[in-house]
């Protein structure tokens, strides 16, 4: 995995949502961007996944079927392989309701963006976060 | 109460015969003895008579009648020591002014004790007025008095308790609390009744009667004032059964509307719930159409017409307004439950009007107007920039909106004594003084059809008071019709609301 984000110099996003649709348009402008991506529909299939490949980013949605947000979150920090994946949320709730349920506590979430979202602020989230 | 007069006796009225027969005998032998023993007819003799006199007077009250039948004995036994001769005229004369002396003394005398009785008739009378006073005020209360002695046996009881007992007149006199109660009451009663004599201090209790309702209960000792023995227990007994009653409603009602409290919370819990998964479920479908028509904007799918961009940017606008209109709905219904979530921090609010005016110039630049601004110098307050911003943005979208032609819209911002002031005036078509009551309150552009003249969704100003609100600031309007309309909205510089560390950068997408 490594060699071929060396190889392609692209970096990889994991975008979990359990929207297909969703899914497939912040896919859509990621690769159109140059991100390498890698798709989950649930915190299951998103753990499974990161067993086998480390991404820069996560864009993780709020409220979906199967495991929780924060049981996602909590498998991820628990993790040491993954403690330098950065978490950005990408969800249609407030975001003063995810700060209440205490899902912005972890030092590795570092954006949250409210659906529906403007292409610009996601891609200059992640900029940000990948040029660090 | 029995009255002892030191010198009129028991009673001031009546006669003391004995003292009277030993008196005359008295006067008897002294005059015998000065007549037949002496032998001597001498006026001394008749200085005998006046201690007699005088005793008599003193220790009886129809004292003139005394000297009257003291002069008669004196004539007789005259009469007897002359051998019933002939009564001289010096003895006459002697006896006269016995008499007379006498009679004189006895009147001044009984005008003593006279004025005497009188004196004590006026204290008793008083004391009468004084036991009536008394009387009524106990018998005037709807409660029932009664004093009880050691065994709880009654020594008085007024009418109220009387008939409560179903008892008339003296009919109490030898009976006892057990009489009338149960065998636990009674039980009960004198423990209390044996508490207060051992402790002499009052106790108040409710009693629930076995027969009647309820009472309050107040035993208060009677002490006696010379020794301060406790002699009896004074009971005031007061009828509460209509109280206890109403207090059995209230708390019945209490429970009742606990319930429906919960019911109502549980509901506006639910409320709330409801609301944020209808704004998830409705942003959901809108995100993948915002997100496809942005790709479609940006030429992603292929470089577009100049029509096709048109009709991109006008199905984008509208998609955003209706992402507006969820936040707008959750936001308004959020504070009418007083459920809005803010997140205050030390800010500038002069930082926040540009951010503002930076969001809304687009808007005002299409229309031709330009956003002309005075900003003072601010102190730093506590608040909800984004929430601010927020509220700042819908003035200013207002302002052009219903600015006429190209007219300036002015922003300006100031220390007000302890408040910060924020002002928006645009130079519109105003709002009468009717009007502006209604501005503040969901739904309500004031003519309905302005609502499709001027778009909206009528919530931008209920949502801006309830933030203000939130941050213990008002916010409100002047205006004259045809000229132009000023937003002001203040926030208080001394804030108390704790300040919330910011977990990361906030931003609404748009």
């Amino acid at each position: 995995m490594e060699t071929e984000n060396e190889i392609t110099g692209k970096k990889t996003v994991m975008v979990v949502d359990d929207e297909q649709d969703v899914l497939l348009s912040v896919t859509q402008i990621l690769e159109a961007n140059n991100y390498r991506t890698i798709k989950a529909s649930d915190g299951y299939e998103c753990l499974e996944k990161l067993k086998e490949e480390i991404p820069e980013v996560i864009l993780l949605d709020i409220m979906m079927p199967g495991l929780t947000s924060r049981e996602i979150l909590e498998e991820i920090t628990k993790d040491g392989r993954l403690a330098k994946v950065k978490i950005i949320f990408i969800t249609a709730v407030h975001s003063l309701e995810a700060e209440e349920a205490g899902l912005l506590n972890a030092s590795q979430v570092v954006d949250y963006i409210e659906k529906p979202f403007s292409m610009k602020r996601l891609l200059d989230a992640i900029e940000k976060v990948v040029t660090e | 109460m029995e009255y002892r007069h030191p010198y009129l006796g028991l009673e001031p009225g009546k006669k003391k015969p004995l003292i009277l027969v030993l008196a005359i005998l008295f006067g008897l032998v002294l005059d015998a003895y000065s007549s037949f023993i002496l032998g001597k007819d001498i006026v001394y003799t008749h200085f005998f008579y006046i201690p007699i006199v005088l005793g008599g007077i003193w220790y009886y009250r129809d004292a003139v009648y005394v000297a009257l039948l003291l002069g008669l004995v004196h004539i007789i036994t005259t009469l007897i020591a002359r051998d019933f001769g002939i009564v001289t005229l010096e003895a006459m004369q002697r006896t006269a002014i016995f008499i007379i002396v006498a009679y004189i003394v006895g009147f001044v005398s009984e005008k003593q004790a006279k004025s005497l009785v009188l004196e004590e008739k006026k204290r008793r009378d008083a004391i009468r007025k004084s036991e009536e006073k008394y009387q009524s005020l106990v018998e005037s209360t709807d409660d029932s008095i009664y004093l009880v002695d050691r065994d709880c046996r009654y020594l008085f009881m007024n009418k109220k308790h009387l008939s409560r007992l179903g008892l008339s007149g003296d009919q109490f006199q030898g009976r006892a609390y057990g009489d009338f109660h149960s065998e636990d009451e009674a039980k009960d009663f004198a423990e209390k009744i044996n508490h207060v004599f051992v402790t002499g201090s009052s106790i108040q209790y409710e009693h629930e009667g076995s027969r009647e309702g309820y009472f309050l209960r107040t035993l208060s000792p009677v002490k006696d004032p010379e020794t301060g023995e406790i002699t009896a227990v004074t009971v005031v007994s007061k009828d509460i059964t209509g109280r206890k009653h109403a207090e059995e409603e209230i708390r019945k009602l209490n429970k009742k509307l606990e319930l429906r409290v919960i019911d109502l919370e549980e509901i506006t819990r639910m409320k709330t719930q409801f609301l944020s998964m209808t704004s998830h479920e409705l942003k959901t479908p809108l995100t993948p159409v915002n997100a496809q028509l942005q790709m479609l904007r940006e030429g992603y799918m292929g470089k577009l017409n100049a029509k096709q961009e048109k009709s991109i940017d006008v199905i984008l606008r509208n998609v955003e307004r209706f992402g507006n209109l969820i936040n707008d709905i959750t936001d308004i219904s959020r504070i009418e439950a007083g459920r809005i979530r803010v997140s205050f921090k030390r800010m500038n609010l002069n930082d926040v009007v540009n951010e503002a005016i930076k969001m809304q110039e687009p808007f005002a630049q299409e229309k031709g107007i330009k956003i002309s601004m005075r900003l003072g110098e601010l102190p730093i307050v506590i608040g909800d920039a984004e929430r601010l911003r927020q509220v700042i943005s819908n003035l200013l979208e207002n302002a052009i909106k219903f600015s006429k032609g190209s007219s300036d819209v002015e922003v300006e911002t100031k220390r007000d004594g302890e408040n910060v002031l924020v002002r928006v005036t645009d130079h519109g078509i105003g709002i009468s003084r009717e009007d502006e009551e209604k501005l503040f309150r969901p739904f309500s552009q004031i003519d309905t059809s302005m609502g499709r003249a001027y778009g909206g969704s009528g919530l931008g100003l209920a949502i801006a008071k309830g933030l203000i609100q939130v941050h213990g600031g008002k916010i409100w309007v002047e205006s004259e019709p045809g000229k132009g309309s000023s937003f002001y909205f203040s926030i208080p510089i001394e804030q108390t609301i704790e300040e919330k560390e910011a977990p990361l950068l906030i931003r609404r997408s748009h």
